[in-house]
């Protein structure tokens, strides 16, 4: 840690690689990271809405554009930071909230687990869809 | 192993007068006992070694939450940090992060107390005078058990020197202050959420906190500031919203 001197007294201060000083920090910074790719992600998004408005050629290009090798390696690191980002949130519920039955805070995994399953859930719903679509 | 190494522990202290140019770190070879913890090793340096170490500490049992120190960086009460969780060393010891030092360990307290007082941690009647109540304010041990988690801090202030938030922002309120606030909030007997209601939502309150978590990871007494505040911004939302689409129900 670096110093400087105060006029109350000798204050440490944290150097800017302080995210990576303790692995949960570095868990932290990962979690708050994803925004920035979440962000990325929305604005491709509204652009595609946007070409498909135009013409279907401007949004056979622009998809085309999305398969280039780059956005394919963005996309994919974008969905392990999404990925890391729900396991984060769904794990942290339970300090967020507190439910009470008969006097007893609730155990943590009956906040937690009805979280993965409903992502099993919805997410097998989706991959249905698109298979059953695809084969249409 | 040599002898003489398996009977001592090398510690790395950090040392600071205001008198002098900066801060260094003295070395000290104390001896190594599987019982100890850094407390106890340094009360041997004071004893024994050199006097002139300054820091506090008083109950040695995890009560009184004021042997708080880095230990190889992390927040620690000296008192609970065995010195046989460290082999072979060194062990560094340095005063808390984000406080301003005095003298070698010893912290500057006075930012906390204000904080501390921001958030009026104590009950507070609409009805009556606290300070000279008539009788005695009931509770059931379900409204206990509501905030009782959030009760058991001792102010060792551990959570200030994990939190980057605090490193960052040294106006934010803090993890312990406002779980100490959550813990009024939810007592029974207080009435005083309205008059911490400024304090806990403003800029350097709750929505300051980036739920980092390391506050409650360090804590030793399980509060669990983190949850505290998270749950405080919870109830925030839920108020902000009622106040905004039911204004009548406030006034009532």
């Amino acid at each position: 840690m670096g110093t400087r001197i105060l006029t109350q007294g000798l204050r440490q201060s944290l150097r800017w690689t302080w995210w990576a000083s303790r692995p949960s920090y570095f868990r932290v910074f990962l979690r708050e990271l994803s925004s920035f790719f979440f962000a990325i992600q929305l604005i491709l998004m509204l652009v595609m809405f946007h070409k498909a408005g135009q013409s279907a050629e401007d949004y056979r290009f622009y998809l085309d554009f999305l398969w280039n090798p780059g956005m394919v390696l963005f996309h994919s690191v974008s969905v392990l930071f999404a990925l890391w980002h729900t396991y984060t949130f769904f794990n942290l519920l339970p300090q967020a909230i507190s439910i009470r039955v008969m006097g007893r805070r609730i155990p943590g995994v009956f906040l937690v687990a009805p979280q993965f399953g409903a992502w099993a859930v919805v997410s097998g719903l989706i991959i249905t869809w698109v298979w059953w679509v695809g084969a249409a | 192993m040599d002898t003489a190494i398996e009977n001592t522990i090398t510690l790395e202290v950090f040392r600071y007068d205001p008198n002098w140019d900066g801060p260094t770190f003295q070395v000290y070879e104390v001896p190594y006992r599987s019982d100890w913890v850094v407390l106890d090793a340094l009360n041997y340096i004071k004893d024994e070694i050199d006097g002139s170490l300054t820091y506090r500490w008083s109950c040695r049992m995890g009560v009184c939450g004021s042997c708080g120190a880095m230990v190889n960086g992390y927040p620690k009460l000296t008192c609970a940090a065995f010195l046989s969780d460290y082999l072979p060393g060194p062990i560094r010891i340095e005063p808390l992060a984000n406080f301003n030092v005095e003298r070698d360990l010893v912290i500057d307290l006075e930012g906390f107390i204000d904080k501390l007082e921001q958030v009026k941690p104590w009950l507070i009647r609409k009805d009556r005078d606290a300070d000279t109540p008539h009788s005695e304010y009931m509770q059931t041990p379900a409204q206990h058990a509501v905030y009782q988690q959030f009760s058991m801090c001792i102010n060792c202030v551990l959570c200030y020197a994990a939190c980057p938030v605090v490193a960052h922002s040294a106006d934010f309120i803090g993890p312990a202050a406002l779980a100490l606030a959550e813990r009024y909030n939810r007592d029974s007997r207080d009435e005083g959420v309205e008059l911490r209601r400024d304090v806990i939502l403003k800029n350097e309150g709750i929505w300051e906190c980036t739920f980092v978590g390391e506050c409650s990871a360090v804590c030793p007494k399980h509060v669990d500031p983190a949850g505290a505040i998270q749950q405080a911004k919870l109830t925030g939302a839920i108020d902000y919203y009622k106040r905004l689409l039911m204004p009548w129900a406030q006034e009532s």
